[in-house]
């Protein structure tokens, strides 16, 4: 039986314990580190394209670059990547983030499922090699015990995801002429949206990590699963497989990446149920890995 | 009334069978001894009543409620594990206080309760600093302490002064000894003589099973049998002939005496003692019934291996 306010206990002190964990402060170095040298080369790099394009542009059309408008990328460039996308509500959504939003936020969605193996895919497995459950488990029902366990990895990863927010806005702050006050509010966003995909992965792992017996053996399984997903969503969603298996299509909904596109729409109807997706997905791991931990020594 | 009985309880590890048909029964309120050698299954004896092991046959019931279960159990029963890790980046007074808090405890009493189990165990000082910062004694005595959180009803608790300097051990035994009354505790240790002044049961087990349990009183023949601690070697042939129908045994300094179940043990303890003193045979100690590590002995004597 689920006890509320132990949940809320066991979640806690998984934030608390996290948090002043060296592997915590080493992945978030590194995560802080990236998304600032990725931010500065990022917007060094669309500096140097704005000035070339600029003198290049003004050069072949005999005119003075100050009549030119002020942002030539942004504004002739970008439209150019977004008409990429075949989704019309999300090429308008990218047009209206700032260039660093689209950057950090494409940059998160593919870095996060790593992040998440890096610091929650051992998390419960540790607990059982080090025998940190002999201590818990009979002042705690298992369900609620590693339910609170996954939340409290949830909200490391929102700390996590929330410091290099924080970090690629810092940067934009210090080297973009152009940053504009909404940008935190889009990099947050884009954050949340970061969140709710690795939700998937992190009840993914959390559910791999119950039925492991190391946090080397967890790690490893959180990593076959990554690569496995990747393969695996990759072959149900190519046209030869879906020429042979039609409907196959539908089943790489069941993957996390299925739904990456999806988290940049603008639109409820095509957002929610992504996000739920996400969660299903995470659930259903975490679900299956309880099935087993329920069951075993401790 | 039975704190715990186990009846037939089998627990394998793969191929390898740790409990075979194990039944035991605990009275509520005693102080119990787990007295086998190594892998005999103490601790998994203990696991499957703390309901972190899981038994594959068998009955398990504990405080009268059935299998462990946590909605059920949880702050009735505790258990101080062994060579187990609570957490290693969080200072041990945070750790008690997650325990006592999930034991059921509000913030402020977990806090508390917190600083008051590791005053019981005298680490106090030691209170912000980290499980990892601790020497091996002071991470036996935090296990203690966890174990004594709140107010369990059954406390386990898995070689608590091993590996201990011998002030910690009679601080160790002393703590455990102030729970009689107020607790079942069920203990495990190698160290008999520990175990036979801190218990008033005891449990023989071998190979997954029990091979013999009673109290301290049965096991120890406490009701038949003297012990006699002396400054030299009575006239053993004089002795025997006053003492009829008595086997007298000399083991340098210990005469022990057993004596015939229908005879009264203060009746042949007093004939034994004046024969002692005609024979100006100093006597420095009197004990009743045999030392547990003699019962203990005497029972793996008898015991056809198997």
């Amino acid at each position: 039986m689920l006890d509320a306010r132990k949940l809320f206990v066991v979640a806690r002190f998984e934030l608390t314990e996290a948090i002043r964990s060296r592997l915590f402060a080493v992945a978030m170095s590194l995560y802080a580190v990236g998304a600032a040298l990725g931010s500065y080369i990022f917007l060094k790099t669309m500096a140097a394209a704005e000035t070339a394009a600029r003198h290049s542009l003004a050069a072949s059309m005999r005119i003075d670059e100050s009549s030119l408008p002020q942002d030539l990328v942004r504004e002739k460039a970008l439209p150019m990547f977004a008409s990429l996308v075949e989704d019309e509500a999300i090429r308008g959504e990218l047009l209206r983030m700032p260039p660093l939003c689209i950057f950090y936020g494409y940059m998160t969605l593919s870095l996060v499922a790593a992040l998440v193996l890096i610091i929650s895919a051992g998390t419960i497995a540790t607990d059982v090699a080090s025998g940190a459950t002999r201590y818990a488990l009979f002042r705690c029902d298992r369900l609620t015990w590693a339910l609170g366990k996954l939340l409290g990895q949830e909200a490391v990863l929102a700390a996590g995801l929330l410091l290099g927010a924080l970090v690629a806005g810092g940067v934009g702050l210090t080297c973009d002429p152009h940053f504009q006050s909404d940008t935190w509010v889009w990099l947050l966003r884009t954050s949340f949206r970061a969140w709710l995909y690795a939700n998937a992965y992190l009840g993914l792992f959390v559910g791999l990590s119950l039925m492991a017996s190391s946090a080397l053996q967890a790690r490893a399984f959180a990593l076959f699963c990554l690569i496995g997903l990747g393969i695996a969503h990759s072959i149900v969603t190519a046209d030869w497989a879906n020429a042979r298996l039609p409907g196959l299509r539908y089943v790489g909904m069941l993957f996390p990446n299925a739904h990456h596109q999806a988290l940049w729409s603008p639109n409820w109807g095509t957002y929610l149920p992504s996000a739920i997706a996400l969660f299903v997905i995470g659930g259903l791991g975490f679900g299956l890995g309880h099935r087993v931990f329920r069951g075993r020594d401790a | 009334m039975n704190a715990v009985v186990l009846n037939n309880v089998v627990k394998r590890y793969g191929r390898r069978l740790a409990l075979n048909g194990l039944s035991l029964e605990i009275p509520r309120g005693s102080v119990c001894a787990m007295i086998g050698p190594n892998g005999c299954g103490k601790t998994t004896t203990m696991g499957v009543i703390a309901g972190l092991l899981m038994h594959e046959a068998g009955t398990v019931d504990v405080l009268g409620l059935g299998p462990f279960r946590a909605a059920k159990h949880a702050g009735h029963v505790s258990l101080m594990p062994q060579d187990a890790v609570p957490s290693l980046h969080v200072p041990i007074v945070d750790c008690l206080r997650y325990f006592a808090e999930l034991q059921g405890l509000d913030r402020p009493q977990a806090k508390r309760e917190a600083e008051s189990c590791l005053s019981k165990v005298g680490l106090l000082d030691r209170a912000s600093a980290r499980f990892s910062e601790l020497s091996h004694g002071m991470r036996r005595r935090f296990s203690i302490a966890q174990a004594l959180l709140g107010n369990p009803k059954l406390i386990l608790l898995d070689e608590p002064t091993s590996g201990l300097d011998p002030e910690l051990v009679v601080q160790i035994r002393t703590l455990i000894e102030s729970q009689r009354g107020r607790a079942t505790l069920l203990v495990s240790s190698h160290i008999l003589s520990e175990l036979e002044t801190m218990c008033d049961h005891a449990v023989f087990m071998e190979q997954g099973c029990v091979v013999r349990q009673g109290s301290m009183a049965e096991l120890t023949n406490a009701n038949s049998v003297v012990r006699m601690t002396l400054t030299h070697q009575p006239l053993m042939s004089a002795l025997e002939l006053g003492m009829q129908g008595c086997t007298l045994l000399w083991q340098e300094p210990v005469l022990t005496v057993h004596a015939p179940r229908s005879q009264p043990l203060e009746e042949t303890n007093a004939r034994c003692l004046r024969l002692l003193l005609e024979q100006s045979v100093g006597i420095l100690q009197v004990d009743a019934g045999q030392s547990l590590e003699a019962a203990y002995m005497n029972l793996k004597q008898h015991r056809p291996r198997q």
